[in-house]
């Protein structure tokens, strides 16, 4: 019976038993109901304008149009909210290929112009469709939409580690059983370890080397990129230094290097207080975050701006401040609120020295502005407490103390 | 004792490298040949300032050669060995005095070389203006050449070059004349010498030496047909564009249609009147996506294949200024005013939209005329401001569709700024303004319901009982109020938490066990925060009628028809029981009346 009027609203077929005129009858006054706002027999007045508009709404826009809605939209949330409209269009039409490209797109979409989550929730789903539906979907896209995931995880401590181990396990299985190298696999283990066991992050990196690249692997640029910042954080300078220089000499890029790159030699350089070289990567970051504006870019580079702002241009910083407020108090991402809280709580500290208020439009904050502005002790205050709230919980993730020591 | 040695290079090996990483064609030898016949009509320019002769002579012989003539200087012996054999010794570099002449397009000297991606032989004879003679250099790609000094052909009798190349096997579609024809149009469109092609059948001049811009009154509509014969496109009007850091001179052509800002753009952009690239990607402003620009740099340097704008703090200033440009157009237009600003604000809103965000002067002048969606339909900045009231906005389309019933029937404001651009420039608004402007909250709903009166609340007891045991399992509160319209029998409230409450349950339906720890860790964290509250309207006649109704399975049955047709009307993705309630109960119902 369900079908039966299913198809008969949507394809036009009859109902069983009911034949001739009165099949024509049936279907006429169904489709009318639907498509034109008639009424259904026996129902009048409210309710019939009720359920008109119900089924108009529901037949405003096709999936034709709504993934060329997302095509067009901006990077950042107005395509994930297209790409979601989609989703949902593509699920009820059970449109299996679109199901699946869409939520690849949806994936990469959050995880690199968004705050991740969008991306967590979404994959799982991908990842069960395409276990059924592999025909339709290039094993090849999933697995990398699979290795983004795989740093993604690590900035929610709700992720316990155990979880994290099992994700990369399922990575490195499927990575065998589809003839790829576990040079990524390796790569990504470093990249979760790096900041919670050295020693499991060291074995990943030799075992890395030990691989050949593939397709599978970040291209040369983020691969190297990665290396940098791995060697500076385990004190090997001097490599770090030597490597880095195609990178600087603009024979590698990519869309997120040398943005990165220029963040971590501007942590590195303020961390030795050496104000020239940091500033020289300040300068060269800032206009690419500002010019990208992909979250997946500002959420690990604004709090080392601010703080490089903090040392050496507070009124900069003030202003960085102001420009990724308010995206900043809607991101989901535990590990981008942490990073940012941590910057303006080293700006904001550093600024008590030079004045007690700060007269400026912020959106709603838990601080109140009175007449003389915001109370710059209560900002610092503020977003101490946010760090240390969030720091702890990934410490305890995590097993150490790593993050609370990052604001002693 | 040492021995000194030289590197030797592998001609053929660079030239696979030229072709596979450098290049990102065999075409591209057609733009080197004309770079190279430009270089040497200007360096004869620069020896005798009088000589305005220069001329490019193209010769075609379909699929089989091409003969490729300039009136430059010429090369003298000595030039021959030292510039044309030493790979990378461009003539046209000063190097004894690390100065590059600015006039000259080419810099690197290994253009040349793209010729053997066509041709396993390239045969130069020159003609020296300098000292006279006359020299044929064949060149093979295994490195080895010869020089012998012939008499002057015909066509470079005047002094000059001509270039002589045989097509290889594999390469005869880059040696056709409708080819050769459109790439000399594509690179040289600019080139302020006449190129001819003789094909054997016709000789024609392919450029117009003529740029309709540059003259001191520019005609608009020669301006325009030149954007149409160039791009294809009739153009709603054109912005002079000029830069005093890059030495860029052009037109931006203003499309008369919305384009995307994830759309491709191709403009024509060249360095000393060669075509260089289509990417604007460096020189124009990245909101400026409804323009298409043809300018001429000459002040800006190329990346070593030529093929784009190497990024130095000259092209940042350039950019810079250029943006100027066509920001002071729309200055100008929005004072004029009338039917042309009107029309241009239509088409192009979204992209104005964009650079009003960037540009704080552009901000003030376009943000009264902008448009925004309401629930008292399309209101322009300028109403807004007027209101003096404060102002609410949801950045959900879903939501503005679902709260704007209500809205609208309590003659309250509420603004859409769902589409991209708008949130950002009411934030800008209250910052400049000092008006209040605030995202959408319950409480802004609650102020416009009206709490039931005790005896309301004594008749619809019952029935409330048995609304919160159906919605229970939907993780929904349930609340009775009145509010307008009346003809709406519910509303479903999410507030974000919920929203991903819902799409995170909505995908443990769907997903696999490996990240079922991950999705409950998330729900389990939003359970308390989450508010999802269905209100029922006492204002409307089917739920009055349903709180008097004795029969409870029907009632039940009811009230989940309503909260799926709510959630449908607010766009809120419907878990998988949902789904199957609304097809069960609308087909028991239509059983029932049936």
């Amino acid at each position: 019976m369900k079908n039966s009027l299913r198809e008969m609203i949507c394809v036009g077929g009859a109902l069983p038993g009911v034949t001739g005129n009165g099949a024509n009858h049936m279907k006429n006054s169904l489709r009318e109901m639907i498509c034109v706002g008639g009424a259904l027999p026996g129902v009048t007045g409210n309710g019939a304008n009720h359920i008109k508009g119900v089924w108009k709404n529901m037949e405003n826009r096709n999936l034709n149009e709504l993934m060329r809605e997302y095509q067009k939209a901006a990077h950042g949330e107005a395509k994930i909210s297209a790409m979601k409209a989609a989703v949902r269009q593509a699920d009820l039409e059970k449109d299996i290929r679109n199901q699946l490209q869409i939520r690849l797109d949806l994936v990469e979409e959050s995880i690199f112009y968004g705050d991740t989550m969008d991306a967590l929730v979404t994959f799982p789903q991908l990842l069960a469709m395409e276990e059924e539906n592999s025909d339709f979907v290039d094993t090849y896209d999933v697995l990398w939409a699979f290795k983004w995931i795989l740093t993604g995880a690590t900035d929610f401590p709700q992720i316990s580690l155990k979880e994290i181990d099992s994700y990369l396990g399922e990575y490195k299985k499927r990575c065998k059983e589809n003839g790829y190298s576990l040079r990524s696999y390796y790569h990504k283990k470093r990249s979760v370890y790096q900041d919670i066991d050295e020693e499991k992050a060291k074995e990943a990196n030799w075992k890395m080397q030990m691989c050949r690249q593939d397709y599978l692997c970040d291209c040369k640029a983020c691969e190297l990129n990665a290396q940098v910042d791995y060697d500076l954080r385990t004190g090997q300078v001097d490599k770090a230094f030597e490597e880095v220089k195609p990178i600087l000499n603009h024979l590698l890029a990519c869309a997120e290097v040398p943005g990165q790159t220029y963040c971590t030699l501007m942590t590195y350089f303020c961390k030795q207080r050496h104000r020239k070289k940091s500033k020289k990567y300040f300068d060269l970051l800032y206009p690419i975050v500002f010019k990208r504006k992909a979250m997946g870019l500002t959420g690990e580079t604004a709090g080392e701006m601010l703080y490089y702002c903090s040392l050496y241009d507070r009124a900069q910083g003030i202003e960085i401040f102001q420009k990724l407020i308010k995206e900043e108090l809607d991101v989901r991402n535990p590990r981008y609120k942490m990073l940012f809280a941590k910057g303006a709580y080293q700006l904001f500290h550093a600024l008590q020295e030079e004045r007690e208020f700060i007269n400026i439009s912020l959106p709603q904050i838990p601080v109140e502005k009175t007449k003389d502005g915001y109370s710059v002790a209560e900002l610092a205050e503020m977003y101490y407490h946010e760090y240390v709230e969030i720091a702890k919980r990934f410490d305890e993730r995590n097993g150490n103390t790593y993050y609370m020591e990052q604001i002693k | 004792m040492e021995d000194n040695f030289r590197f030797k290079v592998n001609l053929g090996g660079m030239i696979d490298i030229l072709s596979e990483h450098l290049y990102s064609s065999p075409a591209v030898y057609i733009r080197e040949l004309l770079q190279n016949g430009m270089d040497a009509i200007q360096a004869r320019k620069m020896m005798d300032g009088s000589y305005d002769s220069g001329s490019i002579y193209i010769d075609i012989k379909e699929k089989e050669s091409i003969l490729f003539s300039d009136s430059g200087t010429g090369l003298t012996e000595a030039e021959i060995h030292q510039f044309l054999a030493i790979i990378g010794e461009s003539s046209k570099r000063d190097i004894e005095n690390g100065v590059l002449s600015e006039e000259f397009i080419g810099r690197f000297g290994i253009g040349i070389l793209s010729c053997f991606m066509v041709s396993d032989e390239i045969i130069l004879k020159t003609h020296s203006v300098k000292d006279g003679s006359c020299h044929e250099w064949c060149g093979k790609p295994d490195g080895t050449y010869t020089i012998k000094e012939i008499e002057v052909p015909d066509r470079i009798k005047d002094g000059g070059s001509s270039v002589y190349l045989k097509c290889k096997s594999g390469c005869e579609d880059y040696f056709t004349s409708e080819l050769i024809r459109m790439l000399v149009h594509y690179y040289g469109m600019l080139l302020p010498y006449p190129i001819t092609l003789n094909d054997g059948n016709e000789r024609r001049q392919v450029n117009k030496v003529y740029l309709p811009w540059e003259s001191e009154n520019p005609n608009r509509d020669e301006v325009l047909s030149f954007g149409m014969l160039t791009f294809g496109e009739q153009f709603f009007d054109y912005i002079p564009i000029h830069s005093d850091s890059g030495i860029v001179d052009g037109v931006a052509y203003i499309l008369p249609y919305e384009v995307s800002a994830a759309g491709t753009q191709n403009h024509r952009l060249y360095l000393k009147n060669m075509l260089l690239t289509e990417d604007g990607d460096g020189l124009i402003p990245e909101w400026a996506v409804f323009v298409r620009c043809i300018l001429n740099a000459k002040a800006l340097r190329p990346t070593a294949s030529r093929e784009n704008f190497y990024k130095d703090r000259v092209l940042a200033e350039t950019r810079r200024e250029i943006a100027g440009c066509i920001a002071a157009y729309i200055i100008e237009l929005s004072k004029t005013g009338g039917q042309k600003f009107g029309t241009f604000l239509n088409i192009h809103q979204r992209g104005l939209k964009s650079i009003a965000i960037e540009n704080q002067e552009l901000f003030e002048i376009l943000i009264p005329y902008f448009q925004f969606h309401t629930t008292q339909g399309m209101l322009s900045g300028k109403d807004l401001l007027a209101l003096g009231e404060e102002l609410i906005y949801t950045t959900e389309i879903e939501q503005f569709n679902q709260m704007s019933q209500i809205f609208f029937a309590q003659g309250r404001l509420l603004i859409n700024a769902g589409y991209v651009y708008d949130g950002e420039l009411l934030y800008r608004m209250s910052e400049l303004f000092g008006i209040k402007i605030n995202p959408l909250q319950e409480q802004d709903i609650l102020a416009l319901m009206k709490n039931c009166s005790i005896d309301e609340l004594e008749q619809l007891d019952r029935f409330k009982i048995t609304a919160g045991k159906v919605m229970e399992k939907y993780d929904c509160d349930v609340e009775f109020k009145h509010f307008r319209p009346d003809q709406l029998p519910v509303f479903y409230y999410v507030d974000s938490d919920a929203k991903l409450l819902r799409e995170l349950n909505q995908a443990k339906e769907k997903s696999g066990s490996l990240f079922m720890g991950m999705l409950d860790s998330f729900a389990s964290e939003l359970q308390d925060k989450a508010s999802a509250v269905l209100y029922f309207n006492y204002n409307n006649p089917i739920v009055k009628k349903l709180c008097e109704f004795e029969q409870t399975s029907q009632v039940e049955m009811v009230i989940e028809i309503l909260y799926v047709q709510s959630l449908m009307i607010g766009g809120f993705p419907l878990r998988n029981n949902e789904l199957q309630v609304m097809n069960r109960k609308i087909l028991e119902l239509m059983e029932q009346i049936i």
